[in-house]
């Protein structure tokens, strides 16, 4: 979305003005916040006449970017999460409206803006967080909420039927994918093959599932004052094993500058368990997660194979998806590693 | 013959161009965009100057995908007996299942980040 031009621009201000239901509204300042490669995320400061949010306020507005992945939600989805996770006391910005695709402008939603810091590569050096296991304990207090959320008969239904196996799931979904590129581009992967294949063997019969982010790591977590201040990208969410948003936030693949710190690259698992734990009642220990780190590798080698196609046959040429595709090599050796781990701990 | 300079000496002093001599000048804004260039040329040079395979390691990989296998059949071999679960239920077969997948796959990422392989494993 281009708010620097004037027509873009104006159509935003009608909808936000007629939606703040303020007598006057205009857009003073607009910049874009660095977010993920799917959707767009601006900040705007609007100066609001009238209504319940009268005065000068700094809101986030959140669209859609050029191209969509298959498996995110839309925008309205996303925002009915979102409303539902404020209402639960999950920290997340404040979701205040929701513009659905019409005339010239794509669905978009404005939320409150908050202060901190999200930016994965500058949370995982030492030094960034001036209480890092006090982060850690919070982040998994806030992921152990999300856990715990009840989500009404109908209060989301595009989550559709709670799977009973819903890593068995993830992993045929997996294994799907990977005839597909055999299909496509004519090669096998039997290092995710092998991953996959030795998941199945021993995954769980019963599985407990709940409302799960799917995309819980640094990176989508703002942090002030050594905590969470607010969870980002529900774009992902749905009915999950708790155990799978464990293991994604502490998989290799997600601690940027902190290899060795497991718990988001930020320090240690124990941490995030501790904070897990309390809110839970569960007794999660860091070697349980072996198996669910092995799985993130999985999970985000196949996103990083579909970034790929879209590069190579989606029609948009993107050397950023390009390059996502060349991390598979280093996602597998890390996935080896991890199960050759948890063999040894089983 | 030979035309100097070749493919990956061209590649080399594009990227330190771009590094050095671009990148100063762009705006913040493209500077990913700039690094992203380098690093696609450095993988670029890194496959075009790969060595084969060790003769051991296809060996090994060929023999455990069974069935006639050869240099090029083993990946998708390999899965069909990854997928029918003849590999994994013998501890000693999986054993060397691992290890040969490891072998390739660090070989791979000498390619595409070979300094991860500097560091120690996560």
């Amino acid at each position: 979305m281009n708010l620097d031009d004037a027509s873009t621009r104006q159509a935003v201000e009608r909808v936000l003005q007629r939606t703040a239901q303020a007598e006057r509204l205009s857009l003073t300042q607009w910049s874009r916040l660095s977010g993920g490669a799917i959707q767009e995320n601006l900040r705007i400061v609007c100066e609001v006449t009238g209504g319940p949010h009268a005065g000068k306020q700094q809101w986030v507005l959140r669209t859609d970017a050029a191209s969509v992945v298959a498996s995110s939600r839309s925008r309205a989805e996303e925002f009915a999460i979102l409303r539902l996770a404020h209402t639960s006391g999950v920290a997340v910005p404040e979701p205040f409206f929701l513009h659905e695709a019409a005339a010239a402008l794509p669905a978009f939603f404005v939320m409150a803006f908050c202060e901190g810091v999200a930016a994965a590569h500058v949370l995982t050096k030492p030094g960034a967080i001036a209480d890092p296991a006090g982060f850690l304990r919070d982040a998994g207090a806030q992921l152990a909420r999300i856990h715990d959320m009840r989500v009404a008969p109908g209060a989301l239904p595009f989550l559709g039927e709670r799977s009973r196996h819903p890593t068995r799931d993830v992993l045929r979904t997996a294994r799907g994918y990977l005839d597909h590129w055999r299909q496509r581009f004519g090669d096998s992967h039997p290092v995710l093959e092998w991953g996959i294949q030795r998941w199945l063997r021993r995954a769980p019969a019963e599985e407990e599932v709940v409302f799960a982010h799917r995309d819980y790591r640094t990176g989508n977590l703002l942090m002030a004052d050594s905590r969470v201040r607010a969870i980002f990208d529900w774009e992902f969410a749905g009915w999950g094993n708790p155990l799978e948003d464990l293991g994604w936030i502490c998989a290799p693949c997600w601690r940027f500058n902190g290899r060795q710190r497991v718990a988001g690259g930020i320090g240690e698992a124990d941490d995030l368990l501790a904070g897990y734990n309390a809110v839970r009642g569960s007794h999660w220990r860091a070697a349980d997660l072996l198996a669910w780190e092995a799985l993130a590798q999985i999970r985000w080698s196949i996103i990083a194979l579909q970034q790929a196609e879209r590069h190579l046959c989606g029609g948009e040429p993107s050397l950023e998806l390009a390059l996502t595709g060349r991390l598979v090599a280093e996602l597998e050796l890390d996935l080896l590693v991890l199960l050759e781990r948890w063999e040894s701990v089983t | 013959m030979t035309d100097r300079p070749c493919a990956d000496e061209l590649l080399g002093i594009a990227r330190d161009t771009v590094l050095q001599q671009l990148l100063p000048h762009l705006p913040p804004s493209a500077h990913y965009a700039a690094r992203m260039v380098a690093n696609a040329i450095a993988i670029a040079r890194r496959e075009h100057d790969a060595m084969p395979l060790p003769a051991t390691l296809v060996h090994e990989l060929t023999q455990l995908a069974g069935d006639g296998a050869d240099a090029h059949s083993w990946p998708e071999r390999l899965t069909q007996r990854i997928r029918a679960g003849a590999l994994d239920a013998d501890p000693a077969l999986a054993g060397r299942m691992a290890r040969a997948l490891r072998e390739w796959t660090a070989l791979r990422v000498a390619i595409s980040n070979p300094r991860l392989l500097e560091q120690p494993p996560a």
